[in-house]
């Protein structure tokens, strides 16, 4: 659209914004994009980009489903879903008092011992499973950016709507789950390179390479259209929009 | 104190707050609820008045109320707002997943409708597609089996009861969030795609002003 239409129209422009996000879930656009009413702006900390987020007043969101006894389109594995959320919470919140978007970088490594802990034993092989399979659908809906690549996730930017009572709770389960250890991240080469002598294959820290092969019966998808794809509703995530 | 929304307030604000509540409840309702929501159930929707502050809502969002049966609500995308989405290319569908969902489109509603099994214009259907029906040599089994655990999670296909045959699967909730605009679109792109030389397809061209290459386009 261009910057006359949305002089023109800017009603059309918040409407066809809204639809792409309640389409395609939150959209990552570059920062000079002007703003839209009731979408807020989760900005890249990188400065890469911003994302827009879809945001609703109080006393509307899946909160009234339950007294209506009319569910939300159901997520698979609901608990699994949620562990796995908490766990990220856990290692890529770090600085508490503060919001928790954008938060830090954590890795799969951590997920799996956290997820091991959290269920008093060892860490099992059958735990990929389980913990891939909620990431990618943390992944399609914006709650994380999972990349598979590498094993490194990140807060998605549907966290930005947390507010102060919802980041209360999950101070509280960050309490009473199990220490991440410390994260150990994919060395990436930097787009300008320092050094001109070329920076061995074999760069990556081994604890990560085992990361980036999962069981053989996981392959990576291509990031599916968020539920959220037709009606925002898509997953019971706001609780955990669609 | 409630805080203010940039987009909703100007309809909020003038409402009692039994109203807002009322409004508010009915548009969470036909927003996120996966199935149509009853009439009778919500003051917001009954309310002829309230149920016109329900429409404002949404048509700031580019979506509109869409009926259902009779007696039960829905949202959807407000058509003007489809077609500049349309136009933009704007498609949060991978090609892989749309072409599983036509499958289950053809398989559990095309068919049957044109066998006189379903009538009406509704995507809905309880004739199961099975895994079989989805083989084709163009998507691989593994690229299948992602694209329905995305179709499922956005509820646009949702396995069938049916599991007699091993798991099938019938057209998600999602469609009857199709307005009626929406659903004629979709009946005539399937029967151009499926049958473009049938004398229906023909009559589809001749309403649309289009030419055979173009339907097929």
């Amino acid at each position: 659209m261009s910057a006359g239409e949305v002089v023109e129209n800017g009603r059309l422009y918040n409407a066809l914004w809204w639809a792409k996000v309640q389409s395609g879930g939150p959209v990552k656009v570059p920062v000079d994009t002007p703003a839209v009413a009731g979408l807020a702006r989760a900005v890249e900390p990188d400065g890469s980009g911003v994302w827009m987020v879809p945001t609703l007043p109080d006393g509307a969101g899946h909160g009234v489903l339950e007294e209506l006894g009319a569910p939300p389109v159901a997520v698979e594995m609901p608990n699994e879903t949620a562990r796995v959320l908490s766990i990220c919470v856990a290692c890529c919140w770090v600085e508490r008092d503060g919001p928790a978007w954008p938060g830090v970088t954590g890795t799969l490594t951590q997920i799996k011992a956290v997820y091991a802990g959290m269920r008093g034993r060892r860490e099992q092989s059958s735990d990929l499973t389980l913990i891939i399979g909620s990431l990618r659908r943390l992944h399609a809906t914006s709650w994380l950016l999972w990349d598979e690549k590498v094993g490194e996730v990140r807060l998605g930017p549907r966290t930005i709507t947390w507010g102060p009572s919802q980041l209360a709770g999950l101070r509280e389960v960050c309490r009473i789950l199990p220490d991440p250890p410390a994260a150990v991240l994919v060395e990436r080469k930097p787009e300008t390179p320092a050094d001109p002598l070329p920076a061995p294959e074999d760069a990556a820290p081994a604890d990560i390479a085992g990361t980036t092969a999962p069981a053989p019966a996981i392959t990576r998808s291509d990031a599916p259209p968020s539920l959220t794809s037709i009606p925002p509703a898509s997953v019971t995530s706001e609780d955990l929009d669609d | 104190m409630t805080e203010q929304h940039a987009l909703f307030d100007p309809i909020l604000r003038d409402l009692s707050d039994r109203s807002r509540d009322e409004v508010l409840a009915a548009f969470s309702a036909v927003q996120y609820a996966a199935n149509p929501v009853a009439e009778v159930q919500l003051p917001g929707l009954r309310d002829v008045t309230l149920r016109r502050q329900v429409q404002k809502m949404l048509t700031l969002i580019g979506r509109t109320l869409v009926k259902v049966d009779g007696t039960h609500w829905t949202s959807g995308y407000a058509d003007d707002v489809a077609e500049a989405l349309t136009a933009q290319g704007w498609q949060p569908l991978s090609a892989v997943d749309r072409a599983v969902l036509v499958l289950v489109l053809v398989h559990s509603v095309a068919i049957p409708r044109s066998e006189g099994i379903l009538t009406g214009d509704s995507w809905k259907s309880a004739r199961p597609t099975t895994v079989d029906e989805l083989r084709t040599t163009r998507i691989s089994g593994e690229d299948r089996r992602l694209a329905l655990q995305r179709l499922r999670a956005a509820g646009l296909v949702q396995l069938s009861g049916d599991h007699s045959g091993g798991p099938s699967y019938i057209p998600g909730p999602q469609l009857q969030r199709l307005t009626p605009a929406a659903r004629r679109r979709l009946q005539d792109k399937l029967i151009l795609a499926a049958a473009p030389a049938s004398p229906i397809a023909e009559a589809i061209r001749a309403r649309k002003g289009i030419t055979e290459d173009e339907g097929a386009a």
